[in-house]
């Protein structure tokens, strides 16, 4: 074991179950080959039908960790929250790590936590949750800018909207758990949880070590609003959330990410993450991540349909521009927020063959200058191309 | 030793006599070489030092934990959690109401820092004063099995919200249900603890009056530390241009006698037009009562401007405003053992007590002070001209109250006679065998070749399976196997009830039996157990052992219930202690599982006529409670699941109830009106985008929806008015006038519009 934590409290890995037995063993074997294993594993489980209790039992016995798996019957709601409560009722009395039986655990993620509540006696521990969608955008991608959001510093907006989080057992109790008031929809539960454990004193932590791939799946509870949560915690709290968030992540995280700030992992050169992305080895980024560093996604197709006369080729860059890059998770004031809206404004504004190629080539010169300056600058510095960005802008709004 | 002090009322709370005992107690005995630990509220009151704002500050030997109970005005923090609830997040105002309460949400927050804190210290008492109830959840937790997560609690007597409530005569305050739940902890707070201090005899005397033989046996009389500034303050310039007063300090009210003063002062005025009545502290006479209206009943008219009123002033103002009073008065009807009265002998002042209470014990009458008869004016003027016209005398009693303070105040003294108290209480608690309290201890039923605990004593569960669903029946039979496995027969037996005929794939070895059957409890000795468990119900494990150990361990008899997490996100879950009266209100909250002793279910000889399973645990639990003359006490944790809709009392168990104790003889003839069942309130946003907005045909025949109880021939008129609003809320014009905001004006226009356009600003 490469631990370099000297341990003084117990870890306990808590997850929460329904039918996931095809994934279950996978997240018990991925816990129980890291750096530290969990002391206790405690699973609730929410009547699963397939065999998940005896697959998490079979397993952990399998990988020599005590496991105790407590067994509700179907009440048909999604009592998520009365579950988790449950499993850190049962917990050892250290860290507990709160998960998913469909997350898969990084190498030294549950160090990486066991180390958060080492160095912060009060916090709450997270870190980036990766969808693995294999064929989909490479291997695994970030959503909901969790990754961003890992490479923070500070704040409780870097807690991740997936199960990733630690906690001491004692701050548990002290804040009265998760509030039930969420169950029976997704969201927001895990925020108001840390919201409440900043407001008695805790800071939140995240750390890019500590990572989980989650296995997609569809949703099993039938149909789930996070804004049923969101609106709960509005009231709770006399909130605007979405604002509040939105204002919190397009003014501080996203451009604290794309102006290459990364956060050094709490176990240091233990933890091997991407150099460029700050995310584990092999991560391939989703586009809008790809455009921070530079303008190939967008002038690629567009070389496609100054080349070919196809309909099929327009209607690929179509769909990228308008439909698959969202803008708002780009960086305001950045070289490709700018690009790509104006590669919207071409598309959706030049009707004609003609005045489209000649649009679509004009974009394209100036995005290979702005490219070249780009590539002249440091890697991690993507303040670039203030003035061929307003040239550019200026000449395509007069064509 | 390693004590730990635990109340909100410390620096920097301003003024009050808890407080300032607190504040010399922490430091006096942190000076004497004791690891003093003080867990207290994080409220600043407009100071801004770390040492009186961060959560964790340690000076020498004192620590002082600060956790966020609630503001300068009691108000707790926004998103405030009991347990998994937002108490104001859920149906049912009179269940949040308890919950709400400052003193509940400080007192459960301070029992789960306390039990990590003792973790990690190895505290050895805890003190914490009655007034409050702050020790409530780390007694009644000590009381149901989990004795070794806290140490021994001593409770300091200061004074009992409803002494408080009773002396100002407040009666709205005394029947205001949070304030008597409130009182309730206070007062099981006072009977649970493991050892009672009082600073004066009077107070002592008066519990033992109230408590006759409920008190703990380790009972102690020590006297307040006193700690005075060095130098005396400037008195607040009002009193600069004045040349002799009178002077009260306290609370303006019917507690500390201020009209009384006014009386005196009344008859006083005319013989010395220089001498003025000054009360020092906040107004809070009745409510609807001015202190102007006091003052004119007693005060003549020619007289009154002569009486100043200075509200709060600092500690050291007042302070120099004692040393320069002509005279000091305390003429309380009763009172415990009042700083105030301490503080002036200290600056030397020339004081007049009552003789009921503390004070008379401070003050030794013509040698320290003067001493007359409470509530009688005549005396009360008496005594305080001696002092104005007698300044020989009256110089005299102040160097004896200086002289009477030193010698009663000693922090040596005191401190050791603090320290026996709780060398005794420590000792006492050594003797108790304890399970290792290790981080990495795993639990007994997950460590290979452990067992759970026997459960205690001897007893029966019966598992009312009656019209239960198989699937509740099912996970309910596996628990209480599990729970039952390290305590075989013949100690602990199961019997289960059900329906004449009902299937369920449970053990032959079981005994079955029915409603019409011989209830089983009339065969056991009285002191053996009787716990009930519902179908739908899941104890965490081994948590039926908590249920059992509070009939056992508690000093005083009472019925134990659990709180259980429910199936729906939407009703309050979480009922208080409650006594036989509660429960014959409709609407009141009803456990799912309960034990009790046999003794208890003595008069409950047929079960016949009880056939769901809310009549059979509202009707025993109220004979039960009626029988012993007890509470049904919560074990103050969430042990467990309940899967099912959450049991209320509705009109025909409330009758079902009330027919019952009337058949044993257990409810007065002539009582015939019960409490009333409430009707729904309106939806929540939430319930609008939940499961079960609408009654189903099931609640209906239940009575409840989410857990709001509904009049069953109120159901139909309830549904065309819920369609009605719906529909309405829906049209256009609607949802404009309500993005417009424009609610006043709809309201003026079209009353009914209130009901879709919600309340407005």
């Amino acid at each position: 074991m490469n631990s370099v934590v000297s341990r003084s409290v117990p870890v306990t890995l808590v997850l929460v179950s329904y039918n996931k037995a095809d994934v279950v063993g996978l997240a018990i074997e991925s816990a129980a080959s890291g750096s530290v294993p969990p002391d206790l594993i405690v699973i609730s489980d929410d009547g699963s039908d397939d065999g998940t209790p005896e697959v998490a039992e079979e397993t952990a016995r399998k990988v020599g960790i005590t496991c105790c798996v407590i067994r509700h019957p179907r009440v048909g709601i999604y009592r998520i929250q009365a579950m988790r409560n449950t499993c850190a009722a049962n917990a050892l009395e250290g860290v507990v790590y709160l998960s998913d039986s469909d997350c898969v655990f990084g190498p030294n993620t549950i160090e990486t936590h066991c180390e958060i509540h080492q160095r912060f006696p009060m916090a709450i521990g997270t870190g980036p949750r990766f969808e693995y969608l294999a064929g989909t955008s490479g291997a695994f991608t970030s959503t909901f800018a969790t990754l961003e959001y890992s490479h923070f510093p500070d704040g409780i907006h870097c807690v991740p909207v997936g199960a990733n989080i630690s906690f001491r057992k004692s701050l548990w109790r002290e804040l009265g758990g998760f509030d039930r008031a969420f169950d029976g929809s997704y969201g927001m539960e895990e925020f108001e949880f840390t919201e409440r454990a900043l407001r008695e004193g805790a800071c939140a932590v995240s750390d890019p070590g500590a990572y989980v791939f989650h296995c997609p799946h569809p949703t099993v509870f039938g149909d789930r609003l996070p804004l049923r949560n969101m609106r709960v915690f509005n009231r709770k709290y006399e909130a605007d959330h979405l604002r509040d968030e939105g204002v919190f992540v397009r003014d501080r995280v996203t451009p604290w990410y794309w102006s290459g700030r990364r956060k050094a992992p709490l176990l240091g050169a233990q933890v091997e993450l991407d150099d460029e992305w700050g995310a584990p080895p092999g991560f391939v980024p989703p586009i809008h991540l790809q455009l921070s560093r530079t303008l190939k996604p967008l002038i690629e197709p567009v070389d496609r349909v100054i080349a070919s006369g196809d309909p099929k080729v327009l209607a690929v860059l179509d769909e990228l521009v308008h439909r698959t890059l969202d803008t708002r998770m780009l960086a305001q004031t950045s070289p490709s927020l700018v690009y790509a809206q104006e590669l919207q404004w071409i598309t959706q504004h030049l009707k004609t063959r003609k005045e489209l190629v000649e649009g679509l080539r004009e974009w394209r010169e100036c995005a290979i200058a702005i490219e070249r300056t780009l590539r002249a600058k440091s890697t991690h510095d993507v303040q670039f191309g203030a003035v061929p960005t307003a040239q550019m802008m200026s000449h395509v709004r007069s064509a | 030793m390693k004590i730990c002090f635990v109340s909100y009322e410390y620096a920097p709370f301003p003024g009050g006599g808890i407080a300032t005992y607190h504040n010399a107690a922490a430091r006096l005995l942190a000076e004497a070489g004791h690891e003093v630990h003080v867990v207290t509220n994080r409220a600043g009151h407009g100071r801004r030092e770390p040492q009186l704002t961060q959560r964790l500050w340690k000076e020498g030997n004192l620590t002082i934990h600060r956790i966020q109970y609630f503001d300068e005005q009691r108000v707790p923090a926004l998103g405030v959690q009991f347990f998994d609830v937002t108490p104001t997040h859920y149906s049912g105002e009179r269940w949040r109401h308890w919950v709400a309460d400052p003193s509940n949400i400080a007192a459960q927050k301070a029992a789960a820092y306390i039990e990590t804190l003792h973790r990690e210290v190895n505290l050895d008492v805890i003190e914490a004063p009655e007034f409050f109830a702050e020790a409530f959840y780390v007694l009644r937790r000590r009381h149901s099995g989990w004795r070794h997560f806290f140490p021994p609690v001593c409770i300091h007597g200061h004074i009992s919200s409803r002494i408080a409530f009773a002396a100002n005569r407040h009666v709205w305050e005394l029947g205001f249900s949070p304030h008597r739940y409130s009182m309730l902890r206070e007062e099981y707070s006072i009977t649970h603890a493991d050892a009672l201090i009082t600073p004066s005899q009077a107070l002592m005397r008066r519990y033992e009056a109230l408590f006759p033989g409920k008190l703990p046996d380790i009972r102690a009389t020590i006297p307040y530390y006193l700690e005075v500034p060095g130098e005396a303050g400037v008195p607040p310039p009002e009193l600069e241009a004045i040349g002799r007063y009178l002077l009260c300090i306290g609370r303006v009210e019917p507690r500390k006698g201020s009209h009384l003063a006014m009386r005196a002062f009344g008859r006083l005025a005319d013989d010395d037009p220089e001498l003025r009545l000054v009360l020092l502290g906040k107004p809070m006479w009745h409510q609807g009562e001015s202190i102007d209206d006091v003052i004119r009943a007693n005060v003549p008219p020619q007289h009154r401007d002569r009486v100043l009123q200075l509200g709060n002033v600092s500690r050291e103002a007042a302070l120099a405003a004692a040393q320069r009073a002509t005279v000091f008065l305390h003429p309380v009807p009763w009172d415990n053992y009042p700083c105030a009265v301490l503080e002036a002998m200290a600056m030397g002042a020339a004081c007049v007590v009552s003789d009921q209470g503390g004070q008379s014990e401070m003050v030794e009458h013509e040698r320290s002070g003067l001493v007359f008869p409470a509530d009688d004016d005549a005396a009360l003027t008496q005594a305080a001209q001696r002092m104005l016209k007698e300044p020989e005398f009256a110089a005299e009693m102040r160097r004896g109250a200086v002289a009477r303070v030193q010698s009663i105040t000693d922090p040596k003294a005191l401190t050791e006679r603090k320290i026996e108290v709780f060398t005794a209480m420590a000792k006492r608690e050594a003797e108790v065998p304890k399970p290792p309290l290790g981080p990495f201890s795993m639990p007994a039923h997950l460590t290979p070749g452990q067992k759970l605990p026997n459960l205690p004593g001897d007893g029966l569960v019966i598992f009312d399976i009656a019209g239960a669903d198989s699937k509740w029946v099912s996970a309910g039979r596996d628990m209480l196997l599990q729970e039952l496995e390290s305590s075989p027969a013949p100690q602990w037996s199961l019997a289960v009830l059900q329906d004449p005929g009902q299937e369920a794939d449970l053990s032959d070895a079981w005994t079955r039996l029915t409603t019409i059957d011989r209830p089983p409890w009339l065969d056991l000795p009285p002191s053996h157990s009787v716990v009930w468990v519902r179908a739908g119900v899941r104890f965490e494990r081994g948590a039926l052992r908590h249920l059992v150990t509070q009939i056992h361990d508690a000093p005083l008899p009472c019925g134990s219930f659990a709180w259980l997490r429910p199936a729906t996100p939407l009703v309050f879950p979480y009922a208080s202690d409650f006594s036989w009266l509660d429960l014959l209100h409709g609407g009141h909250l009803l456990p799912q599982t309960f034990a009790v002793r046999a003794e208890h279910l003595r008069h409950c000889e047929t079960l016949s006529g009880l056939f769901r399973p809310e009549h059979r645990i509202c009707a025993l639990l109220a004979a039960a409670a009626a029988t012993g003359d007890m509470l049904f006490q919560h074990v103050g944790e969430i042990i467990g699941d309940w899967y099912a809709d959450q049991p209320f009392v509705t009109t025909d168990t409330q009758e079902r109830a009330a027919g019952y104790l009337d058949l044993h003889g257990l409810l007065p003839r002539r009582w015939c009106a019960f409490g009333q069942v409430h009707l729904p309130e309106a939806a929540t946003p939430e319930q609008e985008n939940n499961h079960r907005p609408m009654p189903s045909q099931d609640d209906r025949i239940r009575g409840s929806v989410n857990g709001r109880l509904i009049a069953p021939e109120r159901l139909e008129e309830l549904e065309r008015v819920y369609k009605e609003h719906m529909t309405l809320k829906g049209m256009t014009v609607v949802r404009l006038l309500r993005r417009a905001k424009a609610f006043e004006v709809a309201r003026r226009f079209w009353p009914k519009s209130k009901h879709f356009l919600g309340r407005g600003r």
